[in-house]
């Protein structure tokens, strides 16, 4: 393996403008992360594609050298879906957070997970909305007062890793901001991955649900999976623990992506000699 | 005497789904068609999957047609429901062809010709099942109205082949049984008769076939979609053919996934399309919007349908046009296409990928059920004079300095795509300055709102959108019509009908009606004293834009009943106007003159 020396430098990955984070926020660690993995795949700056919606974490493309798309709530994986039909050569990367992803966008992730497009989506799970001041997220816990459920949340709260495995995901690891040598192996591992790789990201906000949720005590829950349980249900059992916090990858499995749905439709729809539209019309004589 | 034939006939065909209605009807325009003559079609469709009523009706004429036709020449009936709901649609003096055995009394008319054909029983004793009645009507009908039975035959080859030697032959005897018991028993009761013509035989196709072949001469790289009645055939027929020709593919779990879509492979450089109706596309609003913002090409096809909400899924309406020139938050610069027949709208399909790709804009080509499930007969040669001009990446810029959102004097700015080497920028729905940064101060909003919209302002005098209007009628008249889509047909047909009853009308159809060509929609406005703006819809919602945009009274013509205009409730309102004209009459009551048609289909 060459040297970091001769790896591109963090600066070749900066975008021109600087993050709008708080500080203390998780999504700085995960902005590391990411750009270290494309240092060590050598990732040319014009083959990245971010595409994001909107939430605190979908800011990430302003903030990497790369070609960004950054469009509406909920929609990021459709989207990126759709450039990664188009071109399928670009390294399709989809930061978001857990409001976008799994309320607003909840009901793309299983159709994504079923297409397997070959992207990586990152899952910042923070449990609270951020961008729009501390209100309840799908993930916030029962007992998290917030703007918007002063008398508790209302609702059982979602586990993305969980959801993304019984959803067929190909890849789903979870790692957390504040482990992030761990992240970008995993990060790494999901652009590595052809298929869908679905990561989801445990961080906090330093702004909003600082008093509810206590880092030190998430901690305390984290442990590591050396390596994909063999066992599918296995897998589930320890991404819905209800004591530890599992990191680490989930599953790790091939099968045939969307682009190899395409290029099957296209083999088998193909007859000799290259159809042409007149072609086409003959078929209404 | 034997009075002259009449190469033209209205037919009407009415049945139980499943009883083959409509492969009587569609086996008659096939040949029609490959005998040279022009056709057009209008059927209904039960809302039911198995079962419910059914009709097809067409209109096959020597010369070109422009509608289905008003009133039938002739009606065949396979069942008694079938004459009661469609025996007004028989014209005085018709021809009524029907099953023996309807129990049900028959509705008397003076002048009906009425001819009883035991069609089940004739089938029965020529191929041992009633099943086939439909070929046996078929051949009545081909031996009655002039289709050569040799050609029908062939038809039926194609059509059976696959299905085995015995269907096949089952059918041929069906066709034979009822060519010959019409020579042996029936005496021609009207004067119509189809005769081939010197022109070359037409191509057949529906609304939505055209759409996707459009799409398909247009270059269309990427499709997504979700089915939806009436446009789900667009999506089939490129789910089946796209692939072949190196094109993707995908249906999305729903219409919001299906414009994401389009939006990331428009990003990504590709041309991109989907077609939905109009729940769908209020679904699509939002991403709409952001096409707008990021200044994107996309095109969007609506099939529209009765509505609000759910609706008439299976019906024609012509009401989603303000959403598609409006439905999104925020000023959203879009144009907005809508073609008059099939012909057109493969033309303006492709016109619809150049414009998007010129502007960066979406392009929204409003269709309805009418249009998208009607076939007609289009030229074997309409591809002959298409041309797709492809508007490129820019290639020769200045990689340090380029803004994806350069101000230009056109307001179009240089596009790179993802991938290139050097041009790395970020596309936001945020308000952004030329580089693409979001940029929300108020000086910022203005400038890039009026960039957006001066693209918009540039579509109207782009030299492809020209001409694009249709105009029938006499230019001096005082009454004038301004119709959109589908319209357009029986439009053309009562401004002739009423021009041979020696009212002068005219009529103007702007196919381009996001932006409104000013400079060819102002003078043929000022021009009329009278105004009539016939709409499938409940509100008038052309009627609507041109008066909020040309300050002008209109007299509305509303029809929401799920069918199209038939020619003669248009008339019948050019003659009433042509009455009213020189009365004194307060322009109150002119705006105010918004009745629906009362003539019941």
């Amino acid at each position: 393996m060459e040297s970091d020396q001769e790896r591109p430098s963090f600066e070749c990955f900066l975008g021109h403008l600087d993050p709008v984070w708080c500080p203390g926020c998780g999504d700085y660690s995960v902005l590391g992360a990411f750009i270290e993995v494309a240092r060590r795949l050598n990732l040319p700056t014009h083959q990245i594609a971010l595409v994001s919606g909107i939430g605190c974490s979908s800011r990430f493309p302003f903030f990497v050298k790369a070609y960004g798309f950054h469009g509406v709530h909920g929609r990021a994986l459709p989207i990126a879906q759709g450039v990664k039909l188009a071109n399928p050569e670009l390294t399709v990367v989809v930061p978001g957070g857990d409001g976008d992803g799994l309320a607003i966008g909840g009901g793309h992730l299983p159709h994504i997970a079923r297409n397997n497009p070959d992207i990586t989506y990152l899952l910042f799970n923070n449990s609270i909305y951020g961008l729009t001041k501390g209100q309840s997220s799908p993930t916030s816990p029962h007992y998290l007062s917030t703007k918007t459920s002063p008398y508790g949340t209302v609702g059982e709260t979602l586990n993305p890793a969980f959801l993304a495995l019984a959803y067929g995901a190909t890849f789903v690891a979870r790692g957390a901001a504040v482990k992030k040598e761990h992240l970008t192996d995993l990060i790494q591992q999901g652009i590595e991955h052809r298929g869908f790789s679905f990561i989801e990201i445990i961080t906090s906000c330093s702004s909003f649900n600082t008093k509810h949720i206590s880092i030190t005590k998430v901690l305390q829950r984290m442990a590591y999976l050396e390596q994909p349980p063999e066992d599918e249900l296995e897998a589930m059992r320890l991404a819905a623990h209800p004591r530890q916090i599992y990191l680490g990858v989930f599953r790790n499995v091939e099968r045939p992506t969307l682009q190899d749905s395409v290029e099957k439709a296209r083999r088998t729809s193909q007859k000799p000699g290259t159809p042409t539209v007149p072609d086409l019309l003959r078929q209404f004589a | 005497m034997q009075e002259p034939i009449i190469n033209e006939l209205t037919l009407r065909i009415g049945g139980e789904a499943g009883e083959g209605v409509i492969t009587v009807a569609e086996s008659m325009c096939k040949v029609a068609a490959r005998m040279g003559l022009y056709l057009a079609t209008f059927r209904t469709f039960p809302g039911e999957i198995k079962g419910g009523p059914c009709m097809m009706q067409l209109l096959a004429s020597e010369r070109p047609v422009f509608h289905h036709g008003d009133l039938a020449d002739v009606l065949v009936a396979f069942n008694d429901e079938a004459i009661q709901r469609n025996f007004g649609s028989l014209k005085e003096g018709g021809t009524l062809l029907y099953e023996t055995d309807i129990e049900a009394p028959i509705p008397q008319k003076a002048g009906t010709h009425y001819v009883p054909v035991p069609f089940q029983q004739i089938a029965l004793q020529a191929t041992g099942s009633p099943g086939s009645k439909n070929i046996v009507v078929l051949g009545v009908l081909a031996q009655l109205y002039g289709l050569p039975p040799d050609q029908i035959a062939k038809l039926l080859e194609e059509k059976f082949r696959r299905r085995g030697q015995a269907i096949l032959e089952n059918n041929l005897k069906g066709l034979e049984a009822g060519i010959r018991y019409a020579e042996q028993n029936i005496r021609k009761p009207d004067p119509y008769c189809l005769r081939p013509t010197s022109q070359p035989s037409k191509l057949l196709m529906t609304g939505n076939e055209a759409a996707a072949l459009g799409a398909l001469a247009a270059g269309l790289d990427c499709f997504f979609g979700y089915p939806i009645t009436p446009s789900s055939e667009i999506m089939e027929y490129l789910a089946k053919h796209l692939p072949r020709f190196g094109g993707r593919f995908l249906q999305t779990e729903d219409e919001i996934s299906a414009i994401g879509g389009v939006c990331g492979a428009a990003w990504a450089g590709r041309r991109a399309m989907t077609a939905t109706s109009g729940p769908g596309l209020s679904l699509m609003s939002e991403i709409l919007g952001l096409l707008s913002m990021t200044e994107l090409p996309a095109v969007i096809v609506d099939s529209q349908r009765g509505g609000p909400s759910t609706g008439l899924p299976t019906k024609t309406e012509q009401s989603d046009l303000l959403l598609a020139l409006y439905g999104s938050h925020g000023d959203t610069p879009r144009i907005v296409l809508a073609p008059t027949t099939v012909r057109e709208t493969i033309e303006l399909m492709v016109l619809a990928f150049d414009l998007a790709e010129r502007y960066q804009m979406p392009v929204i080509v409003l269709m309805d059920q009418a249009l998208s499930s009607r076939i007609e007969t289009v030229d074997a040669e309409v591809l002959s004079h298409i041309s797709s001009v492809r508007t490129p990446q820019n290639g020769n810029l200045d990689a340090e300095h380029y803004r994806r959102f350069a101000l230009t004097e056109s307001g179009v700015s240089p596009r790179v795509f993802p991938g290139t080497p050097g041009f790395e920028h970020m596309s936001t729905g945020l308000e952004h300055n030329e580089r693409g940064d979001p940029a929300y101060d108020e000086r910022m909003h203005t400038i890039m709102s009026a960039k957006r919209y001066k693209k918009l302002d540039a579509v109207g005098h782009d030299p492809s959108v020209a001409a694009l209007s249709s105009r029938f009628g006499m230019e001096e008249a005082e009454i004038g019509i301004v119709c959109w889509g589908s319209t357009s047909g029986p439009v053309e047909e009562a401004v002739e009908q009423a021009l041979a009853r020696g009212i002068p009308v005219k009529a103007i159809v702007p196919k381009l009606l996001n932006p409104l060509v000013h400079s060819e929609l102002k003078p043929f406005l000022r021009s009329a004293k009278k105004l009539l703006v016939p709409e499938m819809n409940f509100t008038g919602q052309l009627a609507s834009l041109l008066r909020s945009t040309y300050r002008v009274p209109v007299v509305q013509l509303n029809k929401v009943k799920g069918v199209p205009f038939r020619a003669k409730e248009i008339l019948d309102r050019i003659e009433q106007l042509a009455e009213t004209l020189g009365h004194k009459e307060s322009q109150d009551q002119r705006m105010l003159e918004s009745v629906g048609s009362e003539r019941a289909e």
